[in-house]
């Protein structure tokens, strides 16, 4: 059988990016390992937050899956930093996990050119000028390939002595890199993360937990639901605590743990620390906060957040019984950290297609990122560009200046992550501009560029026309010297900018869709910071954007070996490029700078 | 210079000046060279780095005796470039030293530095900052004992260490913004409101602090000028004279003899300050030369660090516009006025006018040269108290900040909208950029998740 594109494995980037390869006229094929749902969420049950929230109103936009989904299965909601002013808002759902993939699974299957093929890979080899996927029972052909095969590359799990193989638990892992492609070498670090272990609801004192109802004000992502439209009933979390027993327990164990005995060599995320971690580099602190989520409606199973762990299961039982309401805890599935095989990304272009082997993508987990936003929003980059260059022959570059997973690709390509990925809004230049509100604006020049016409395409028409006639509207209003007008008003700090504007579009019968008129409001107040911040940043942006050749650059007498090696294999196309790449000495940057301007 | 990014050839100076024959000069090597190089040229070489001995300083070539000297040496990265550093201790005839820089110059990969490559290295290998270097230039170059003291401050002292402080505070409040911005529902809401709010503060005290040495007079220190203004024949070249005490103004009773202006040094207790004479302050003139004369007058003032207004009481003429200036001293001229008057007769009334409190009663030349010479040294004093800041571009980078630090603080008792927060915090960072470097945002997250417990 021969495809158009096959991507290998079925998490969040493969689906996304099988997603948005459907919708150009390409026969798609998505691997995955038999026995596992599509899309499933072997972590945290949750979607969103600071950050991430963006990538997935990012993808909203641009037509992708993650934000129908999330909405489809989400129990809980919540508006994050919910005190500091609406243009700061976060949104983030917990998803239930047995929704989700069955939602994710029925909306790949309603698209007629995709082909879900449950098997392992064996093997990949190169056939002129296609791909050949050897499957278990099967054998099969594609222009492209993109991988997105997560944490299941030489996957290792750990729970205190006992180790197994696999990508995570109860499940095998996939072949390595090194077996999959012989003769290539891309493997570029080996990293670790971790999952706490699962609680049974039934056997927990919900009485002593702090509750925490769901948000019925929080939007939902997806611009295809009403803003405060639920799908499903919605369910509280509760909040507890660890406190000196919980700490003294583990502080006892150090000599069991794998990750403070050495049995561990993968690097972990710092910003999501194990409950050892915390107990062992914060030895100050004497209390955490353990967030009790239900992982679906139907099961009973609890995520308590906060406490991720590899101890050995007796360890488990006993810190786990420590905790206020936990006191009779039954564990029905151990927590455990898992090491696995991530490739260099700085091999990667910015449209994840590998510099040096065309036709073949890299996105998700398998890139050194981690979280199922980050995964979901490479697949789209990978699935897009993959489809863009069979059916245009061009390419789809995101901004950082104007988007999070042009910041999220820019840093996983330029700087090789020497810990999981994970987007922070601290790593956006233009915070002030990259807002949630305002994702229609800034990112729906990148899917009209797609030259699709779907149901989704029309409605950022809509959308777009509805957003200009209100600026139109409120902008018509400025010069006047006799009264206060709307605009005044949406940019009176002492006022709220969105209930001012609503009311004037109530007042003037225009009928709105509510996200518009928070985006419209947000973008007026801020739009003279935002002009600001833009001068400054295009007197850096004018330097930032000159393009160079980096062939040249190594012939360059008055630039360094060590330069030039990194120079080599980052490959920088602007200065932008070479100034964020690790371990560029400034003096290069002078002499680069002195010579392109 | 940029040409020079990468050439690590071996450099030679003498670091103490060639100008005059003097006792010692210190010749200077840095550079990828070891020790054992030195073997043919000395007699002995010290055992370890930082020794010094007593050594023949021989050229290998000829077999001549050139000099006896103490030689030692630094060691690579400990030493001033962060190169291998050699001392060369001769004797300091101008000839001996070029003779001796010549020998190495000639058989050696060693070539002479260019003016100021040594500093230049020690940058390149991040021994000093380019702030630092600044101080450097300030310390080796100043001109009054303020400016040196500003120098070295600058370049190892305190203003270095206020200048990290502030660095290190300012990664403290990024981190504590994020960590309220991003994290706080793992830090507590409150609690990491309360940290960004504190380590704002601190902040904002630190900046005052630099911003208050800014306000300083710096300019006029550097060069300080104790500058004589008033209307034509208000007796300013008289003063002028008392105070030099020599003829050097063209002293006349025909109005407008000092066309343009004249300056003298005057050495009050070992500081150098520039006495000038100016043209006399005159609404009209239809001489050109004295009209470009008045004009400069007027700049000059406004830089100078003493201004000296004279007026004379007999002269309803001279009723100058004064508005724009403040003065430090106003004196009455011609206090016991003859129309025949010379600089022997010159005696003033200090008005009360001016910072300096009143003084009443006409005093002679002797009392009026002391009177004078001990208020500018007063103010003097005063200032450099205060420890001013007098680089132009920190003084820039410093009132930056002091602003975007302002606002902030205004705005955290208004509202606490994150998006302003940040971009006043980016304002901070780049004018703090400018003096200290840049601070990233993986260097804040490096700083969030060393010192808070984040994560879930």
């Amino acid at each position: 059988m021969k495809f158009d594109i096959v991507i290998i494995g079925g998490g969040h980037a493969g689906a996304e990016a099988a997603w948005i390869a459907s919708q150009f006229p390409l026969k798609v094929a998505l691997i995955s390992l038999p026995n596992l749902p599509l899309g499933s969420m072997p972590c945290n049950p949750s979607i969103g937050g600071v950050g991430k929230g963006q990538l997935v109103r990012e993808l909203a936009v641009l037509g992708g899956l993650m934000p129908e989904i999330a909405d489809r299965s989400a129990i809980q909601y919540r508006t994050l930093n919910e005190s500091k002013g609406p243009a700061v808002h976060s949104t983030r759902v917990q998803a239930d996990i047995y929704i989700y993939p069955q939602e994710l699974e029925r909306a790949l299957l309603s698209r007629e050119n995709i082909t879900i093929i449950r098997s392992q890979v064996d093997h990949i080899s190169k056939g002129g000028t296609s791909w050949k996927i050897t499957l278990a029972d099967n054998e099969i052909e594609s222009t492209s390939l993109i991988i997105t095969t997560g944490t299941f590359l030489a996957g290792l799990l750990h729970r205190g002595e006992v180790q197994s193989a696999g990508g995570r638990d109860q499940a095998m892992a996939s072949r390595s890199l090194a077996t999959l492609f012989s003769g290539l070498d891309i493997v570029g670090n080996r990293f670790k993360t971790g999952t706490p272990p699962r609680l049974d609801s039934r056997t927990l004192d919900f009485s002593k937990f702090v509750v925490q109802e769901s948000d019925s004000l929080t939007s939902n992502f997806s611009l295809h639901h009403r803003a405060k439209e639920r799908f499903v009933k919605q369910t509280p979390c509760y909040l507890t605590h660890t406190n000196e027993r919980t700490l003294d327990i583990i502080r006892s164990s150090r000599e069991r743990s794998p990750l403070f005995n050495g049995q561990i060599a993968g690097i972990g995320p710092r910003y999501c620390p194990s409950i050892e971690d915390k107990a062992f580099r914060y030895p100050d602190r004497n209390s955490h906060h353990v967030f009790i989520e239900p992982e679906s409606l139907t099961g009973h199973t609890i995520y308590p957040n906060g406490l991720s762990t590899s101890l050995p299961i007796d360890i488990q039982d006993q810190f786990i019984r420590s905790i206020e309401g936990l006191e009779s805890a039954k564990i029905v599935q151990y927590g455990y950290a898992v090491e696995y095989d991530v490739i260099d990304s700085s091999t990667l272009k910015k449209t994840l297609e590998h510099k040096d082997i065309p036709s073949i993508y890299f996105a998700g987990q398998v890139n050194g990122s981690s979280g199922y936003e980050e995964a979901a929003a490479q697949g789209f980059v990978a699935g897009v560009n993959a489809a863009l260059k069979i059916v245009h022959d061009r390419e789809l570059i995101f901004s950082r200046n104007d988007s999070y997973i042009g910041v999220l690709i820019d840093d996983l390509t330029l700087v090789r992550p020497d810990e999981p990925y994970r987007l922070f809004t601290a790593r956006c230049e233009s915070r002030l501009y990259c807002r949630e509100d305002n994702s229609l604006t800034r990112i729906s020049p990148y899917r009209a560029s797609l030259e699709l016409s779907t149901g989704h395409d029309r409605k950022l028409r809509e959308l777009l026309l509805e957003q200009n006639l209100l600026d139109q509207v409120i902008n018509s209003y400025k010069n006047n010297n006799y009264q206060v007008t709307i605009l005044d008003k949406v940019r009176d700090p002492k006022l709220d900018p969105i209930a001012e504007l609503q009311a004037f579009v109530n007042d003037s019968d225009l009928l709105i869709d509510e996200r518009v008129i928070k985006s419209v409001a947000l973008s007026t107040k801020y739009d003279g910071y935002i002009k600001k911040s833009n001068d400054a940043f295009e007197r850096v942006q004018k330097l930032e954007t000159k393009s160079l050749s980096w062939e040249e650059l190594l012939q360059d007498n008055n630039i360094s070996f060590e330069c030039k090696q990194r120079i080599a294999r980052f490959r920088p196309l602007t200065f932008g490029d070479l100034k964020r790449m690790e371990g560029i000495r400034k003096a290069t940057l002078s002499i680069v700078a002195a010579k392109i301007c | 210079m940029l040409n020079n990014f990468c050439d690590t050839s071996p450099i030679i100076s003498c670091s103490s000046g060639t100008r005059d024959n003097v006792a010692l000069s210190l010749i200077r090597i840095s550079g990828c060279i070891e020790p054992s190089f030195f073997t043919p040229y000395l007699s002995r070489l010290p055992s370890q780095p930082r020794t010094q001995v007593l050594t023949q300083l021989r050229d290998p070539f000829t077999g001549t005796l050139l000099d006896e000297i103490i030689f030692s040496y630094f060691l690579a990265p400990n030493s001033f470039t962060g190169e291998n550093i050699f001392e060369l201790a001769v004797h300091g005839n101008r000839l001996n030293v070029e003779r001796i820089i010549l020998l190495f110059t000639e058989h050696s990969s060693i070539r002479e530095a260019l003016p100021g490559e040594f500093t230049f290295r020690a940058h390149k290998n991040h021994k000093l900052t380019l702030t630092q270097i600044e101080g450097l230039d300030l310390f080796l170059n100043a001109q009054t004992p303020m400016a040196l003291d500003a120098g070295f401050s600058t370049l190892h002292g305190d203003l270095f260490s206020k200048y990290k402080s502030l660095y290190d505070q300012f990664l403290n409040l990024k981190t504590s913004f994020e960590l309220w911005f991003e994290f706080s529902e793992d830090a507590g809401e409150e609690e990491s409101y309360a940290v960004f709010r504190s380590s704002l503060f601190k902040l904002h005290e630190l900046t005052l602090e630099l911003y208050k040495r800014t306000q300083l007079y710096s300019d006029a220190l550097l060069r300080p000028a104790i500058t004589l203004i008033g209307a034509p024949n208000s007796g300013k070249s008289t003063l002028f004279n008392i105070l030099v005490g020599h003829d050097r103004s063209i002293v006349s009773p025909i109005k407008g003899t000092t066309r343009d202006y004249v300056t003298e040094t005057l050495s009050i207790e070992g500081i150098p300050f520039v006495v000038q004479d100016t043209a006399g302050l005159r609404e009209e003139s239809d001489d050109q030369i004295e009209r470009a004369g008045i004009e400069r007058t007027y700049q000059l003032v406004d830089r100078s660090f003493f201004k000296i207004l004279l007026i004379n009481p007999a002269d309803d003429s001279q009723l100058i516009n004064s508005d724009s200036l403040t003065y430090d001293l106003v004196l009455s001229t011609h206090g016991d006025l003859s129309p025949q008057h010379s600089r022997a007769d010159l005696h003033v009334t200090f008005l009360p006018t001016g910072p300096i409190g009143p003084n009443s009663g006409p005093i002679g030349p002797v009392e009026i040269d002391e009177k004078i010479r001990s208020l500018v040294l007063n103010k003097y004093k005063l200032i450099s108290s205060g420890s001013p800041i007098l680089l132009k571009r920190h003084r820039e980078s410093i009132i930056q900040m002091h602003n975007a630090s302002q606002q902030m603080i205004q705005l955290i008792d208004m509202s606490n909208d994150p998006l302003l927060f940040s971009e006043f915090l980016r304002q901070f960072n780049s004018s703090l950029s400018e003096l200290m470097g840049e601070i990233d945002s993986n260097q804040v997250l490096d700083h969030l998740f060393t010192n808070f417990c984040i994560g879930k």
